[in-house]
């Protein structure tokens, strides 16, 4: 078994079966074979995406990878959406608008950290000439 | 310290976020030795009813959102891509967002102990009517649900990048039948996060719209929802623990996992059966398919027994050693054993209906959560704590650890059966003199005060343990079988200088059994690049 989408689907199809058998044979309600048929669709599309995804771009052995050490752009998107949420629930504009602040520099420092991954990523295959 | 707090390699993020559930456990555990304060003896003396529904509703959402269920995450983001052999996990500003947003959801639950009316106090189900505005006023109920639901979505995030880790990382040679036991464990939990946790964030949207004012929400609808959650949420925190003991029983005892592809094809069916068998929560409710959900939860029983039989088998003849590790795998093979046999009562409609909201109901789920997954993870620690640290645990230490635990989870839990059995109820915060259960309270209360010192036990061992050298080599038990004992004690960064050729599940085995040495020697790779 060389891809991992054999027992996605498997897996898949066995909630399927059991959503089947409630719903056929013990009356299960529609909110718990939707719950059940879901979690089994779910797995089968992503064992679908990952035998596609290996299809369409192998791994190579060699390749070089870039390794992220540190990510504050991540952390601030974080705390920003954390912040964004729990004013926009609980606490009001006394954290909801600080927070949204938050998000916009944490999605500005995300960009910049990928673009500076991808030209990194570039220059190592450049040096090891893969 | 920065690397720490901000760091994106897998093992930070996996360590940080174990520290962050210790610290979080240490406070529900302060939590539960108030209750069994208050519960030692007849009488409120330490809190007053409603602070006893803070106090357990506190604690229990604590164990699992912020405790468990992260920890056994962590040991799958630390574990997987090192017995994979892959340089880095997928996706690690995922993972890096998921663990601070547990850590940020935590913080935001218990800042409703600031709050005028306490935080959350609608038990950790958060039942709905309970949890709607009338029955619980107040913002710290809203902190709750907020800080629930973000935890949750740190923890669907860790896991959807192991999913992937899992599924698109592995090492050359390394087919999916190839994996250790451990990853083939962490990969069932996560399918379980992936797709029965955004139920739990539905639901508590639900929940926080209807206190708002919306009226949307429907009980029974809202249980379904929680519970298709919350059944697969107890078996995220079962299965890593469970790869963590076979890992150490095969590595403890010499030899490879015994009947590995049968382990691997019940724990499939063991995740697909546990995902079906949420209702079993609701068998009072009458509005579920008894029959159904008890064939589900019955049926469990055949391939939790494959997996035991299997971790058993592979102790079996070998030449195992009685160390602290190993302790706690006998400690979790036996206690969790009562959790499961007593879940063979509640899955039993008839049984549930009796033992419904009684302390067997509470008996049993400690028996599963605290001495058994609890114990599966000391065996991890244990056993993978030179790995982490590249320092050995005291054995002694351990030793008595173990006794403290073992003493003081079963002199607290044990007699909650007879208590259930006697009819106290779950959720009081007093009982009357006559009851005649003031004595097995009190060697409850006891048995929790072994808990803590066993606990506290542990830190001292892990703060003597700094003090140490670095000893361990990278193979620190001479037996290991995956490629994680092929790298040094602490990895580096880039996880290995060398990868050993992936022949089967066991390939340090292999290569031991030919003469060869763990890893080939290392190629120099260019820098700010490794392959």
């Amino acid at each position: 078994m060389t891809s991992g989408a054999l027992p996605l689907v498997g897996w898949g199809l066995a909630l399927l079966a059991i959503a089947l058998l409630g719903a056929t044979v013990f009356d299960l309600g529609t909110l718990s074979t939707l719950l059940l048929a879901g979690g089994g669709a779910g797995s089968i599309g992503v064992g679908i995406a990952q035998a596609i995804a290996k299809r369409r771009r192998p791994r190579r052995a060699g390749e070089p990878e870039m390794l992220l050490r540190s990510s504050v752009a991540t952390l601030v998107l974080t705390a920003g959406l954390t912040l964004a949420f729990v004013g926009a629930v609980v606490v009001g504009p006394a954290l909801l608008w600080p927070g949204i602040g938050f998000v916009v520099v944490g999605a500005g420092g995300l960009a910049r950290e990928l673009r500076a991954t991808r030209r990194g990523l570039a220059d190592a295959r450049e040096r090891s000439g893969a | 310290m920065i690397t720490a707090l901000l760091g994106t390699d897998h093992k930070v993020v996996a360590i940080r976020t174990a520290v962050i559930a210790a610290l979080f456990f240490a406070g529900a555990g302060v939590l539960a030795l108030l209750m069994r304060t208050e519960l030692a003896q007849p009488g409120l003396q330490v809190t007053s009813r409603a602070g006893y529904d803070e106090l357990f509703t506190m604690h229990g959402s604590t164990m699992i959102f912020l405790v468990v269920i992260p920890v056994a995450l962590a040991a799958c983001l630390y574990l997987v891509p090192l017995q994979l052999g892959t340089v880095r996990a997928c996706g690690p500003r995922c993972a890096f967002a998921g663990s601070w947003l547990i850590a940020i959801g935590g913080l935001v639950m218990w800042a409703g102990w600031l709050t005028r009316e306490g935080p959350g106090q609608a038990g950790w189900y958060a039942y709905d009517p309970l949890a709607r505005t009338p029955a619980s006023p107040g913002p710290g109920m809203d902190l709750w649900i907020c800080g629930a639901t973000l935890a949750t979505v740190g923890s669907i995030l860790i896991a959807a990048c192991v999913l992937a880790t899992l599924l698109r990382r592995r090492a050359p040679g390394m087919t999916m039948l190839r994996m250790p036991v451990f990853s083939w464990t962490a990969l069932v939990s996560c399918l379980l996060v992936v797709f029965s946790f955004p139920s739990l964030v539905v639901a508590f949207g639900l929940l926080l719209a209807e206190r708002q004012g919306a009226h949307i929400l429907d009980p029974i609808a809202y249980q379904n929802l929680f519970w298709f959650y919350g059944h697969p949420a107890v078996y995220v925190m079962f299965f890593p623990f469970v790869g963590l003991v076979a890992e150490a029983a095969s590595v403890l005892s010499g030899r490879r996992f015994f009947g590995y592809r049968a382990f691997v094809l019940a724990l499939l069916a063991f995740t697909a059966l546990s995902m079906s068998a949420w209702a079993h929560h609701m068998f009072t409710t009458g509005a579920v398919p008894n029959q159904l959900f008890a064939l589900t939860s019955t049926a469990l029983l055949v391939p939790a027994g494959i997996e035991y039989l299997d971790t058993i088998a592979t102790l079996w003849q070998g030449a195992v050693r009685f160390n602290t590790a190993m302790l706690f795998v006998f400690g979790f093979l036996l206690q969790f054993l009562i959790g499961g046999l007593s879940g063979i009562f509640v899955a039993s409609p008839v049984l549930d209906y009796q033992a419904q909201d009684s302390y067997i109901v509470v008996a049993h789920f400690h028996y599963t959560l605290f001495a058994g997954s609890m114990f599966g993870l000391f065996a991890g620690l244990y056993l993978y704590w030179p790995k982490l640290t590249g320092r050995y645990l005291s054995e002694r230490l351990g030793r008595l650890h173990f006794a403290l635990l073992t003493i003081g989870a079963n002199l607290t839990f044990l007699p909650m059966f007879a208590l259930g059995n006697d009819g106290m109820a779950r959720r009081l915060a007093d009982y009357p003199r006559s009851s005649g259960w003031e004595g097995l309270n009190l060697a409850a209360s006891i048995g929790s005060g072994f808990i803590a010192l066993g606990t506290l036990l542990f830190l001292v061992s892990v703060a003597l343990s700094f003090l140490r050298e670095r000893t361990a080599p990278a193979d620190a038990w001479g037996s290991g079988m995956s490629l994680e004992w092929a790298t040094s004690s602490p990895p580096p960064p880039h996880n290995f200088d060398a990868l050993a050729p992936v022949t089967s599940y066991a390939p340090l085995y292999d290569r031991r059994h030919r003469g060869e040495p763990p890893a080939p020697a290392a190629t120099p790779q260019p820098d700010g690049a490794r392959a």
